[in-house]
């Protein structure tokens, strides 16, 4: 009953189970502006999808999630086009080099160690810092929309960089290279830990470009559906493991999602979404530091995966 | 002496494919002739049920192996880094080792039991058999442990089951026995050619064989999908780019804020 065969992934799964991770997923992504790959990947994989089409079909619906996504906020006046554009530039000139990085890593054998521990540390780096920051905010009653606005060194720092322009949607004033720099440091990071990269470009948007949240979730679903784009053809056309069934079936209950976590987002203050995000991260982080220290039920895996 | 007396009808009953529900290659015989016997994978593919049935001995018992082709197979080993982190630390090649493996037996403790214990591997059957079979690039002293875990693995992906004492007896006279096996195929049968293997079994030696093969085929959706992903790639790809872009658009569309406006 509510069975449908995979042909690529050769499995049969549960239309409704199916759907259900999409819609859970999509939901998170509308509120957080995260393409949510680090969230769905692992579920697929557990309810027996191979990890390398789990993977790749999981960006194929992230397509169809960040383009209700970007619409929603699009239409709510929350997508920094300009910066927007920055990011991606940046961001496929370092997934590029990320790319090579894990070729090199790959061949000296020391791949899957460095990109499990990056995994940890800056889940667990970028979960900590945004739910004290955040927690500390809203205990102090203040609402701030904005992240902190302190004339700090980095502060003084990043207003001496030449190419200074408006970013009229953010309401801020940097330097061009400061988005193409960052946009290479996610797509860096991204390549390596092989996801659309979301959930440490939202941080990086928050706490050093220093834009409204809500201009970041929009900006940040526009970079993604370009990011995820990219990687569905790439996977379909060398590894032939897009498994477009169940990217349909996701997509249906992610697009659906996203379109209640664009309405929930925007019920919520900067600082609850901040927090929010913050422990969604840490409570990944921490599944993941079990999986690291728990011994394995099974000694051997499939190929492939986050 | 025990002669050709297996009869086997083999009914493949499956699977209803999108747009036309019917039953694909669903086919009776009481006779050991070979009849084109066919799991057909549709769009609502979840599995199915194969009856093995036929006459053995009266005092006998049976086997009934469904098998794929042998292949190779590289999967990644888990271990310790510095010796507190589990993680996969490199690859293990895997040779003959075939790509489908589910066993039934009659008797339920011939592979394991205290009366009968190495019964299937001394006929070449068996999860014991398979582990002396198969190559592992691997140093001596780990290839028993891996071995284990490969099947280990194999049987949590559905592919590798072992049913012992699964097999049904049923009407029997002073010379014969009727049995039935009712052997699950899983949905994540891949298409190709298997061997469906019937063995008749008196005093620890196979008495006759039966052997009758079995195809697997896509059709409709399942087959049109495969094709033009394995086939036009790139076409695939921008396909599904494309329907993904369609339908967060026509989501956007019946769901979303309205012609302009913010959020409700």
């Amino acid at each position: 009953m509510f069975h449908l065969y995979l042909p690529i992934a050769g499995n049969s799964v549960n239309v409704l189970l199916i759907f259900g991770l999409g819609g859970i997923v999509g939901i998170l992504s509308g509120i957080f502006g995260v393409g949510g790959g680090f969230l769905m990947t692992p579920l697929l994989i557990m309810i027996g999808i191979p990890p390398t089409v789990a993977a790749a079909s999981d960006s194929n619906q992230i397509v169809g999630a960040s383009t209700s996504g970007t619409l929603a906020h699009y239409k709510m006046g929350n997508v920094d086009f300009k910066m927007g554009i920055l990011l991606l530039i940046g961001g496929v000139a370092g997934g590029t080099l990320g790319v090579q990085i894990i070729k090199v890593l790959r061949q000296t054998g020391n791949a899957d160690f460095l990109i499990k521990i990056t995994y940890v540390l800056m889940l667990g780096f970028v979960g900590s810092y945004m739910f004290i920051e955040s927690l500390q905010a809203l205990r102090k009653k203040e609402i701030p929309a904005t992240g902190p606005k302190r004339e700090s060194k980095y502060a003084q720092l990043i207003g001496k960089l030449p190419w200074q322009t408006e970013f009229e949607k953010s309401g801020i004033r940097l330097s061009v290279l400061m988005p193409l720099i960052l946009g290479v440091f996610v797509g860096i990071l991204a390549a390596i830990m092989g996801v659309g990269g979301g959930f440490i470009m939202v941080p990086v948007m928050v706490y050093l470009l220093r834009m409204p949240m809500h201009v970041v979730v929009g900006t940040s679903l526009f970079q993604i559906l370009f990011t995820c784009v990219d990687v569905t053809i790439m996977q379909s056309y060398s590894n032939h493991t897009v498994d477009f069934i169940l990217a349909l079936i996701l997509l249906l209950g992610s697009t659906l999602g996203a379109q209640f976590g664009a309405k929930i987002s925007k019920k919520l203050k900067g600082d609850q979404l901040k927090i929010l995000l913050a422990s969604l991260v840490l409570i990944v982080m921490v599944k993941m530091l079990l999986d690291l220290l728990l011994t394995p039920h099974i000694m051997l895996a499939l190929k492939g995966g986050h | 002496m025990i002669r050709n007396r297996i009869r086997i009808p083999i009914i493949v009953m499956v699977v209803f494919f999108i747009w036309h529900p019917q039953l694909a290659g669903s086919t009776v015989s009481d006779t050991t002739k070979n009849e084109p016997n066919l799991i057909v994978i549709g769009a609502f593919f979840n599995g199915t049920q194969l009856t093995v049935s036929g006459k053995i001995g009266i005092e006998n018992d049976v086997v009934v192996l469904v098998s794929g082709k042998q292949e190779a197979l590289t999967l990644k080993k888990k271990g310790k880094a510095l010796g507190l982190l589990w993680m996969n630390l490199g690859d293990v090649h895997f040779k003959k080792v075939p790509n489908l493996y589910i066993l039934y037996s009659s008797k339920p403790n011939m592979e394991s039991g205290a009366s009968n214990p190495n019964t299937l591997e001394k006929l070449g059957v068996g999860f014991k058999y398979l582990k002396k079979e198969m190559e592992i690039e691997a140093p001596q002293a780990e290839r028993d442990a891996l071995a284990n875990e490969f099947l280990k693995l194999k049987q949590k992906h559905g592919i590798y089951a072992s049913h012992p004492g699964e097999i049904k007896f049923g009407q029997k006279n002073e010379t014969e026995k009727s049995f039935t096996a009712d052997v699950w195929i899983p949905p994540q049968i891949r298409v190709g050619e298997y061997e469906i293997k019937v063995m008749e079994i008196h005093d620890g030696r196979i008495v006759d064989t039966s052997k009758h093969q079995l195809k697997v085929k896509e059709e409709g959706i399942p087959l049109m999908l495969s094709s033009l992903a394995f086939n036009q790639s790139l076409l695939y790809g921008f396909f599904a780019v494309l329907i993904a872009v369609a339908a967060g658009l026509a989501m956007d569309f019946f769901f979303g804020t309205g012609k302009g406006g913010g959020a409700h």
